[in-house]
This record gives structure tokens, sequence and C-alpha cells, in this order.
């Protein structure tokens, strides 16, 4: 029989790797069979012949084949399970096969999509974001984005047409960030109409102001020493901006919300979960939309989000496609600069002071570490169960300004600021001695027979939201007395709001601290609530 | 289709992509399962049917994966085949082994998967310039054995990927795989012929570009 084989080039190919099957696969399988099985059933029973000790005889050797692949398949068997007890719904059929578990409630929808990470190395796809028109979608960005699990990513937004969040014709940007090097870049393709720059300069011979204009296609940024979170906007932003992470505050917020109305179907001959919230605030770039409403589908193979109607109010994204992977190398993280010739190269971006430096903190030196923070309570004795300190970072410059943008005033002192992570979730803490110019903004009604609105901008992620959008960002504020740690006392302020990453702030004894990430209201309180000074321990 | 919403579960190609080595034993050929697992199985065992699906599951990814080259794909094309052969088990009379009347169904029905994409599907395989590239590309980035013999096979076109498989990996004699193809002996002779000469070739341009 093997006579006519190619010995030596079939052993190549024995060595070749195949793919093994998506998760849920033999899930899917069986529950597909189960119709067709039970045909053979019934026609089993009705066969006055049929051949009994045939299946009898089976049982023996089906018990060394579970013995064999039980443990392998212990999982799918579950999800079998449930998708068996499922089969009788509407739109469960082939084609809409449900793969993982099945949720019952919007809470466990909710926990499930986000869990669909846990233990993933790397995600890669590709998204639109656009409007409705008339009944068709019309794309306004694409984005392409590529995470690893370490924090690092790579996110390129194309502005397609005038449905866009940014309707630059012609506009591309991409930002990239490698946790391992702690570098953040950014490329910014202005296309034709090209990125205008003016520089004053002052003639030395006539003693007045020049103008020079210089118009490039492109902007390039890169700087190093990117603090891993707040206070430093840089990383913070460009992740926290980023789509999907977006629709994972949104369900978030969904989760402590007792009327999301959550149902199964169908779409595009997907199985999906569908997650409605009437009322839903969609963020602080649509204030005035109070009330608009905001539908997640998720796959419920994939439990990764595949369209979101209300997001950011008016707008629509469309996953096209989403992927799992293994992890991604580190040279995914590096941008290639473009022409020199076209560029305006920036060494960072200027909302940032060149000051604000960030060095790595020495975590696997107690000695020098003790040395480096010694006496700054960011550091919590507590944490979620699975979250690991990854990175840390401080800045001790002594007295440096702030930007306007992050509450302005000046630093005093040492900026710590850590980042915790477990799986692609983040959990960020800082602590930052408490800007001397800070203070209250008072901001007017922002609708007819509301109360003027208070907020104090020692809030360090407030610099970056309008006084406008401030009013609603207040309403989503609530504060909580902590009762440990060395903010005790205090009054923390925690804003979940489904347009912000979740975060608290506190302040006390001339230290400003917060917490955000990818946490729960009652995460957040009680992270802040162990804060303390270094203790060369780790979190509990 | 651009804004269809798809997942495809596509990987990053083709260091990111999931793979194993194959067990000891490779494909398991000639270690087919007991006829009362079968006879179970037709009259609706899920168990058994379980089985069966397991016992020759890396035997059918290795021509799904070889002949679609995408996961989302093979996992399609195999859950198809698994339900043809359900409906197909009753009527099963063991005139050939299990094994290759499933090889025969998985292959028939990833060559028709294959017909059936559009020519916009970004999966369809029309990365055959890129695999050609990858072999071709600089010494530097050199690929290592499986890979270069990975980005050769996907240069060949799908009915010749399958009667190689078919006959240098699995060792069907050619009438099989004529069979398995549903194709005449001479034409898959022809195939695993024209398949090998390629391969052969387009192996050596690779080591040719290394050195």
């Amino acid at each position: 029989m093997t006579s006519q084989r190619d010995t030596h080039l079939g052993g190549l190919l024995q060595e070749l790797p195949v793919r093994e099957h998506g998760p849920g696969y033999w899930a899917a399988v069986m529950a597909a069979a189960e119709p067709e099985l039970r045909r053979h059933r019934a026609g089993a029973a009705d066969s006055e012949g049929a051949d009994r000790p045939a299946a009898h005889d089976a049982t023996p050797l089906l018990r060394r084949r579970k013995a064999m692949w039980m443990a392998a398949a212990a999982v799918a068997a579950a999800a079998v399970l449930a998708v068996v007890v499922l089969a009788g719904l509407p739109g469960a059929d082939r084609g809409s096969v449900v793969l993982g578990p099945q949720p019952a409630t919007a809470a466990e929808a909710i926990r499930y999509a986000l869990g669909a990470l846990d233990d993933a190395q790397g995600l890669e796809g590709t998204l639109y974001i656009g409007k409705v028109r008339d009944g068709a979608f019309s794309a306004g960005d694409k984005v392409t984005f590529l995470c690893a699990r370490n924090g690092s990513y790579r996110i390129t937004t194309k502005t397609l047409g005038k449905d866009a969040l940014l309707p630059l014709p012609g506009y591309v940007e991409t930002v990239a960030y490698d946790a391992r090097t702690r570098v953040a870049q950014g490329s910014f393709d202005y296309g034709e109409q090209g990125f205008r720059s003016e520089v004053t300069a002052q003639d030395p011979a006539t003693g007045q102001d020049v103008i020079t204009t210089t118009i490039t296609r492109y902007v390039f940024t890169e700087t190093h020493d990117v603090a891993p979170g707040p206070p430093d906007a840089r990383v913070f932003v460009g992740s926290g901006e980023f789509p999907i992470w977006q629709v994972r505050a949104y369900l978030r917020t969904m989760l402590g919300d007792p009327h999301i109305r959550f149902t199964t179907g169908e779409l595009n001959g997907r199985a999906v979960w569908t997650l409605r919230a009437e009322a839903f605030s969609a963020g602080p770039a649509e204030a005035a939309a109070k009330g608009r409403s905001v539908t997640v589908i998720i796959d419920a193979d994939t439990r990764l989000p595949l369209r979101v109607g209300g997001f950011r109010g008016r707008y629509e994204l469309r996953v096209d496609s989403a992927a799992l992977t293994q992890a991604p190398p580190a040279s995914e993280f590096t941008l290639e600069k473009p022409p020199a010739e076209e560029t305006q190269e920036q060494s960072a971006p200027s909302l940032i002071d060149e000051s604000m430096r960030f060095p790595a903190l020495p975590l696997s030196d107690p000695a020098a570490m003790t040395k480096a923070v010694d006496g700054i309570p960011a550091f919590p004795a507590w944490l979620p169960r699975g979250f690991e300190l990854q990175e840390g970072a401080s800045q001790a410059h002594g007295s440096v300004s702030l930007p306007r943008s992050l509450g302005g005033g000046s630093i005093p002192g040492t900026i710590v600021s850590l980042a915790y992570r477990r799986g692609f979730d983040a959990a960020y803490v800082s602590v930052r001695p408490e800007p001397r110019l800070t203070g209250v903004s008072t901001i007017g009604p922002s609708g007819e027979g509301e109360p003027e609105i208070r907020v104090d901008t020692s809030d360090p992620f407030i610099g970056d939201v309008s006084p406008w959008d401030r009013a609603q960002w207040r309403r989503h504020t609530t504060d909580v007395r902590l009762t440990a740690g060395a903010f005790e006392g205090a009054t923390a302020h925690v804003i979940v709001d489904p347009g912000y990453w979740p975060h608290l702030w506190v302040k006390k004894d001339g230290w400003v601290a917060t917490v955000a990430g990818d946490l729960t209201r009652e995460e957040m309180v009680r992270i802040a609530e162990s804060l303390g000074p270094w203790s060369g321990q780790a979190a509990e | 289709m651009l804004l269809q919403v798809v997942h495809r579960g596509r990987s990053l190609a083709p260091t990111l992509v999931p793979s194993v080595t194959p067990p000891p034993g490779g494909t398991g050929l000639g270690d087919e399962v007991a006829p009362g697992v079968v006879a179970a199985a037709s009259e609706g065992d899920a168990r058994a049917f379980e089985t069966i699906l397991r016992h020759y599951d890396r035997r059918l990814r290795v021509i799904a994966d070889r002949i679609l080259d995408d996961r989302q794909a093979m996992d399609d094309a195999l859950q198809e085949v698994a339900i043809k052969a359900l409906r197909g088990l009753p009527s099963f009379r063991g005139d050939a082994p299990l094994g290759a009347w499933l090889c025969r169904i998985a292959t028939t029905t990833c060559l028709d998967h294959l017909r059936r994409r559009r020519p916009e599907d970004p999966t369809a395989p029309d990365e055959l310039p890129a695999a050609r590239s990858a072999l071709q590309q600089d010494p530097a980035d050199a690929l290592d054995d499986r890979e270069r013999l990975l980005a050769a096979l996907r240069t060949l076109p799908p009915g010749h990927r399958a009667a190689i498989v078919l006959v240098d990996q699995f060792g069907y004699d050619y009438r099989t795989a004529a069979e398995t193809l549903g194709v005449p002996v001479g034409t898959a002779a022809s195939r695993v012929a024209s398949a090998r000469a390629r391969l052969r070739a387009l192996l050596a341009a690779g080591e040719e570009v290394e050195r």
C-alpha cells in the first residue's frame, strides 16, 4: 500500500504542525449532531431487530476511550450539556450553535463577556465605527488593533468618511506602546492636506516676529520612560480610548444596573447575547444625549463584542473580525518611522512637559525601593485575586509644572505610578503630591432646573474633560468615606462612567491617590482602603 | 463585504498560528474503532459518536487544515463532515475502513468549502503570491524546514495538496486516493506527481535562497 508513497516527503509532511480546533468546537459539533442523533435513536427504537448487543459491547471500549480523553474533554462536556439544554431555543440550530457557557441573566452574560480574554495572550482584529443612516451603516473609522497580555498594544485608526469620530479626510493614526521597554510611539498621517505647524522666531535684524509655516504629511512621536498609568496620560489615554476597552467599560457600568434587558438571538448566523440599556449615559462626549439607549451585542461563541449601538452616543461600532492569538512578538509594538523628509518628528507629545519622565522603580531591589519611595502611601496591601504588580515608575525631579490637562499646578515631590495586571485586565494605582494650584471649578446648570455643579479639579483624570462634560462626570460620581489605610477618614470620589475608565481619587495630607482600571466600584474602594507605604511585600 | 460582522478567527501567520507537534503514532492509520462503537453511534449513542470523531480527529484535521489553511474554515468544514458522517453511518457497510470513509467525506467537503468561498473572502487561497514570496524572502529571515514546506504547500492547488497528503503522508495507494478525491486514478497519480515535483522545486529554491 505504501509502495507509491514518497517516504521522504511523507515524513516531512508528517512533521508539519496541524491546527487545533477553536474553543468550543466539540460542544458545537455535538450540539449540531444532537437532532440527528435523536432521529437515529428514534429509528433504532422503532426497529424491532435493532442490534442491541453491539451497543452494549461498546461500553468497555467507551470507558477506555473516556479515560483517555476525559480530562481534556471535561470542559467541553460541560458546555455540551449546557448546549443540549438550550437546543430547543429559537435560533439555536446550525448556524447559531452556542459554544460556551450560557448565561441566564444580564449579569452572567456580562461576566462571561468580561472574562473572554482571561486566557488569551493576544487579541487582534478590525472594527468599524460609523453611523446608521436610513438603515444602512456608514463607516467613519476603521480601527485595526493588536493587544498583548502584558499591556502592549498597537492601534491604527483610519478615517474613512464624514461619519468618523475625527473627520479629517485621509487621516490615519497609529499609536503603539511596548510595555517591555515602556516606549510609546505615535505615527500620524494627515494625508494630502498635511499637518500645518507654525514656528515664531524673532528676526535679529529687525526685531520683528517671523512666522515660519511648515506643512508635513506625517507627525511622529516617540517617548521613553512612560509611566504605566495615571497621572501620565500618554499610555493610559491611548488604551483607554481603544473602542474594545470602552465597550468593556460599558459592560462594567451595566453590571451595576438592574434594568438591563438581556436576550439571546442570532446575528448573521451567529448566536449572540444582546444587552440593552435604556437611559444609559453614553459618556461625556454626549452629555446632552443622556437617556439614549445603548445596545451591546456579544458573540456567544467568542464572548467578544460584535456590535454596539449607541456607541459614544450616536455612533455604531461593528466588529469585523476579532481573534485571540498567541503572544505577539514585541516587534509588533514598534512603529516604523515615516519618510524623514515628509515628517515632523516630536520627541514627546506637546501635552506633557519634557521633564515628565518616569524611570522604572527598582521593584526587585528592596533596599533601593525603600529609598525611592520611602513613606509614600502608594502601595495597596490588597488587590483582587490574580492581579500582580507588573510595572512601577516614579518621577522625582522635585518641583515641576503639571500641564493643565493634568490639573495644573506644580508638583513638589515624588510621583508613583503602578500597574497591576491580571491577564488583559489592568489596575492602576498612583499617588502624587496634591498640586498647589488646584481648586474648585464651578459649572453652570447643564439643564433647566438643575443646580450648579462644583468639581474639584484635584481629580487628575478631569483635566482632559471639558467644563460642559464635567457636569455629567459629577453626576456619575459616588462619594465614599474610607475607613482604613493611609487615606482613612478621607472622602474618596468614585467615578463609574461609560465614557471613562472607572476610577477613584482621594486626597489627604497633601497626597492625591488614584485607583483606576478594570475594577468594580467595590474593588476600587477596598484597594484605596489598603494603601500604605512600601513594605517590601506583595499585596494579598 | 467589508462591513459584514464575521469572526474569522484568523491568527497572525505564520508564527502565531496555534500548532502542535504530531504525537507519536502520527495519523493513527490502521487503528480503527471497534464495530460495536460504530453500531452504537448509528443508533444515536452520542458518546459513541463523539468517540468516533475524536478517534479520527487528527487525521481529519490534517486533511482540512492542509486544504483550507484556516482554523475557522477547518472547524466549519469538519462540523459539516461530522453531520454528513452521522447521517451516513446507518448505511455504512464496512466495505472500506471507517477512517478512509471519513477521510473521503472530509476531502470532498473541504474542497466544496473551498469552491464556495467567495472571491473577495480574504481567507480564499489567494495567498499564493505571499507564500511564494515567503519562500524567496531575505536570507536573514530564513524559514525553518517546516515553515518552508508549509509555504510551499500553499502554492499548490487544493486538489494537489489533498492528493499528496493522502498518498505521501497517509500512505494511501493511488486507487484509494482517487476514490477519496472522487477523481480517476490517473488524475490522482498525476496530481501527486505534479505536487511532488513542485514541492521539491520550491524547497530547493528556498534552500538556494538561504545559501
